[in-house]
């Protein structure tokens, strides 16, 4: 999976440049721009025609011309004095050697890039530049680092509001996209993509949808929810149909390869990826070759296609060597093992195995001080990351909460992390020690995830479990108790009316009959709020009706129930739950929201419970709403949290608020 | 009334028997027979004697009163149960009336309340009291409030014609500015209400019921 993303990543790059270059390709276009770049005089027309060229080889992945163009447009525009020019070929050399994996020679054209800035006031430059440097940062797998650089993006890009810096928006979200779906925030990852696809007027160049498209795909893959992912291929492939470009397409048949893969369509997958073998060998994007011909080897694998198998398996093998990628080598050799136990020649199954087995350590060993790095940045970033979730990552109050839980679980992290980094300067840079640290790092921040999440959930578990235990006793107490107390006096004075009529006419009697009465009704109604009935008796669904009936009979607001798929009851800890959920939000509408309708909904299919609970009140703003009126919203949370579930807002002004709510539940 | 009218109190609290013990002492065609405090001595004092009224409380130590209703019944069809609680509850009386209930009373009732309900149920009617009555007729003017069709939500309305304008779910999310997750939410919530098991047939089920 992380070398599908990769290859997502890969491409993102490759579409970076976004400096309106038009899509005349003919061939007769190329020779004109030629002639003008080769005339012996060297001019702007001639620098022009070079960046041209330039870009239509970098657009088709034909680096080693891209470079040469560029390397010829540079020092005309020194000689020229054409500083902008200049820090543009300049960014394009950087993106050049970037997609090259020549990850030094990157950084040093994207640096000087930057110091061009102060002179030559080119903001979308200066944003495309920082925007490349946190592609670069992702590629290498230093997400803080690219987190950092994405900040200057974006805080340049809130700065300006010119149109042209609006319209590189859509990078950057994208960019940010690929490091959340980087770090295993999916859902996240998925919203910035969705931000950029959803832009007004954007994308306006196609390529960067299948992309973008391309990306929710393969974190909804890695979600395991296949038919989203689906959905996404499709678009991407939709997109990719008019645009003719070869980079793209090869990127679209390998993640319909993973695609085909994943639902076992083996066949399907072997075509994808033999077209997207075959593409890729026409760009000479040979560490891309290397994977692809990895895949294909594991599916002849499947297919019981030995032949095959090791023909693409080998090659897999040797240009990966080539191009250091480790974890394909090590792939490689794990079908090439067994290969040779297909063919009973169990010695070369053993060599092959311990092959696989030095190379994947390799390969863990280079992901370990990535990740070392990782910590270090982290720490250092800390506080940019801080800014950046106040500028970029946006708006809802819950997503805050689930950042600032983030920062302390990374916090966490970033202690033991510290720590881990002081053990690897003190035993210096033994790999089996590297390894082992690894190890205990992981299984310290998975402990200190544990137990964060233990701890929240106990104490709110404990606090509301006694709560709640506590309200029924006392609503039991009430009911059959004291109701039944004043209930026996009333039937006591009932009695002794009937026995001496006379009692009718003496004004005190009356009183004390009616006190008693009015009496033994506000203890049944304290009761009832503090549990119902219903609710323990007949289960959730019963006692919801009786609520909204109730609050209904008032007529001044009508509260429907819709109730799908529930035929047996939840345990009553979940019910009690719910219970109080619903009736906390129907509190707040019925004090704030100014609604006539309401709409409660439990649909349940399976394990999955979606509760969605709509007003058509005068709606509120989801960021900013005022304390006195929140603190109700903030119990629902708290519940919702204890249940495991996820709470949305979607409000309105005018129109109303949609709550919704999804839990799994197990009967 | 020629025959006596013969009574079983099933409560455990021992205060409320005796305020109905109290209030029946001048009705001489109306017997006590017992008073059980718990389920089970009720169910064994049920296989020995037939009463022709049973006051039932729907709190008891050992069993739900309710689920002693239908217990009851399973043997006993002659006998008239009626509920008589602290609560007035909608869900608990049409819950006790669903489990062979032929009455419901609160406690603080007057003395006239409980003579006229036992009258009631010996002629074979239903007894609601009066404030039992309001609250399950509220849940009847519910039900008949009820539309067939269900009651769809803003967004189900707007996803709804969204499908049927044939727009798939992250095109809908993008249009809608929704996470795609909570569009496919949305979906999978009105394939369930419509039980419709694709999108066609929920596309067919709304147009019939002119919802689209």
């Amino acid at each position: 999976m992380i070398r599908v993303l990769r290859t997502s990543l890969f491409l993102i790059l490759v579409l970076a440049i976004n400096f309106g270059y038009g899509q005349n390709t003919s061939a007769a276009y190329l020779d004109s721009l030629l002639a003008i770049a080769t005339r012996s005089k060297s001019d702007s027309n001639s620098v022009i025609a070079l960046t041209h060229l330039q870009r239509y080889y970098f657009e088709r992945g034909f680096y080693d011309s891209t470079l040469k163009y560029a390397k010829m447009a540079l020092p005309i525009t020194e000689m020229l004095k054409d500083k902008k020019r200049q820090a543009r070929i300049q960014y394009n050399l950087g993106m050049t050697y970037t997609n090259l994996a020549k990850y030094d020679s990157a950084k040093k054209y994207l640096d000087a890039t930057q110091t061009f800035w102060p002179i030559i006031h080119d903001t979308v430059l200066h944003v495309s530049s920082y925007n490349a440097l946190a592609i670069l940062s992702n590629y290498q797998s230093d997400y803080p680092q690219a987190i950092k650089y994405l900040l200057e993006s974006a805080a340049i890009i809130d700065m300006s509001k010119t149109k042209a810096i609006q319209q590189i928006k859509p990078q950057v979200y994208s960019t940010i996209s690929s490091n959340l779906i980087a770090e295993k925030q999916y859902e996240k990852g998925i919203e910035y993509s969705n931000k950029a696809l959803r832009l007004r007027d954007y994308p306006s160049e196609p390529r960067y949808r299948v992309i973008l498209h391309l990306d929710v795909f393969d974190a909804y893959l890695q979600m395991n929810e296949a038919g989203l992912a689906k959905a996404h291929l499709d678009s991407a492939i939709l997109f990719n149909q008019p645009l003719n470009n070869m980079v793209i397409s090869n990127l679209v048949s390998r993640n319909e390869g993973v695609y085909y893969n994943y639902i076992k369509d083996y066949s399907q997958a072997l075509t994808s990826y033999l077209n997207s073998y075959q593409l890729s060998e026409a760009l000479q994007y040979d560490n891309l070759k290397s994977q692809v011909a990895g895949n294909i080897a594991s599916i002849y694998l499947i297919l019981h296609n030995y032949e095959e198998a090791r023909k693409y398996a080998l090659e897999a093998n040797t240009l990966a060597k080539r191009y250091k990628q480790f974890d394909v080598v090590s792939n490689s050799y794990a079908s090439l093992k067994q290969i040779a136990i297909a063919d009973n020649d169990y010695k070369a199954a053993v060599n092959y195995a311990e092959l696989n087995k030095t190379y994947a350590d390799s390969a863990t060993n280079v992901a370990t001080q990535k990740e070392t790095l990782s910590l270090e940045s982290k720490y250092q970033n800390q506080k940019k990351e801080n800014e950046i979730a106040v500028l970029t990552i946006t708006n809802t109050q819950h997503e805050l909460s689930v950042v600032k839980r983030n920062r302390l679980l990374i916090g966490g992290g970033i202690l033991s992390g510290a720590a881990l980094l002081i053990l690897g300067l003190l035993f210096k840079n033994s790999r089996q020690r590297q390894l082992l640290g690894e190890r205990e790092q992981t299984i310290q921040k998975e402990q200190i995830k544990f137990l964060e999440r233990q701890q929240q959930v106990v104490s709110l578990q404990s606090m509301i479990n006694g709560q709640e235990t506590e309200r029924t006793r006392i609503a039991k107490d009430l009911h059959d108790g004291l109701g039944g107390l004043f209930s026996t006096v009333k039937m006591y004075f009932s009695s002794l009316q009937h026995d001496m009529p006379e009692l009718k006419g003496q004004e005190l009697f009356k009183k004390s009959y009616a006190l008693v009465d009015s009496a033994s009704v506000e203890i049944r109604r304290i009761a009832h709020s503090m549990m119902p009935e219903v609710l323990m008796r007949l289960g959730l669904v019963n006692a919801l009706k009786d609520l909204c009936d109730n609050i209904s009979a008032g007529k001044l607001i009508k509260v429907s129930l819709e109730v799908h798929g529930i035929q047996n009851r939840f345990n009553s800890n979940t019910e009690i739950m719910l219970y109080r959920i619903i009736q906390e939000l129907l509190n707040n509408i019925m004090k704030h929201a100014n609604a006539t309708e309401v709409i409660i909904q439990f649909i349940k299919e399976e394990e999955r419970l979606s509760v969605v609970v709509e007003d058509n009140g005068q709606g509120f703003n989801t960021q900013q709403f005022d304390e006195s009126k929140s603190a109700g919203l903030e119990t629902v949370k708290s519940r919702v949290s204890y249940l495991n579930g996820k709470l949305s807002i979607d409000s309105e002004k005018g129109i109303g608020t949609t709550i919704m709510m999804d839990f799994l539940i197990n009967e | 009334m020629n025959s006596i009218t013969t009574i079983l109190v099933i409560d455990d609290h021992p205060l409320v028997a005796d305020g109905i013990k109290t209030m029946l002492k001048e009705s001489e065609d109306l017997k006590i027979l017992g008073v059980c405090k718990t389920a089970k001595e009720s169910l064994s004092f049920l296989m020995e004697q037939t009463p022709d009224i049973i006051l039932l409380d729907i709190s008891l130590p050992d069993m739900d009163g309710l689920q002693l209703c239908e217990a009851i019944r399973k043997n006993n069809k002659e006998s008239k149960i009626i509920g008589l609680t602290s609560t007035n509850e909608a869900g608990i009386i049409t819950g006790l009336l669903h489990r062979g209930g032929n009455g419901y009373l609160l406690k603080n009732m007057e003395r006239e309340d409980l003579i006229e309900a036992i009258a009631t149920v010996i002629a074979g009617k239903i007894y609601l009291s009066k404030a039992a009555n309001e609250r399950v007729l509220e849940q009847f003017h519910r039900l008949g409030s009820t539309e067939t069709n269900p009651v769809l939500t803003r967004r189900e309305k707007e996803i709804l014609k969204l499908l049927a304008d044939g727009l798939n779910g992250p095109e809908i999310a993008e249009k809608l500015f929704l996470s795609p997750l909570t569009v496919e939410t949305h979906r999978k919530n009105l394939l369930r209400k419509f039980n419709a098991h694709s999108v066609q047939l929920l596309l067919k089920t709304a147009r019939d019921n002119n919802l689209l």
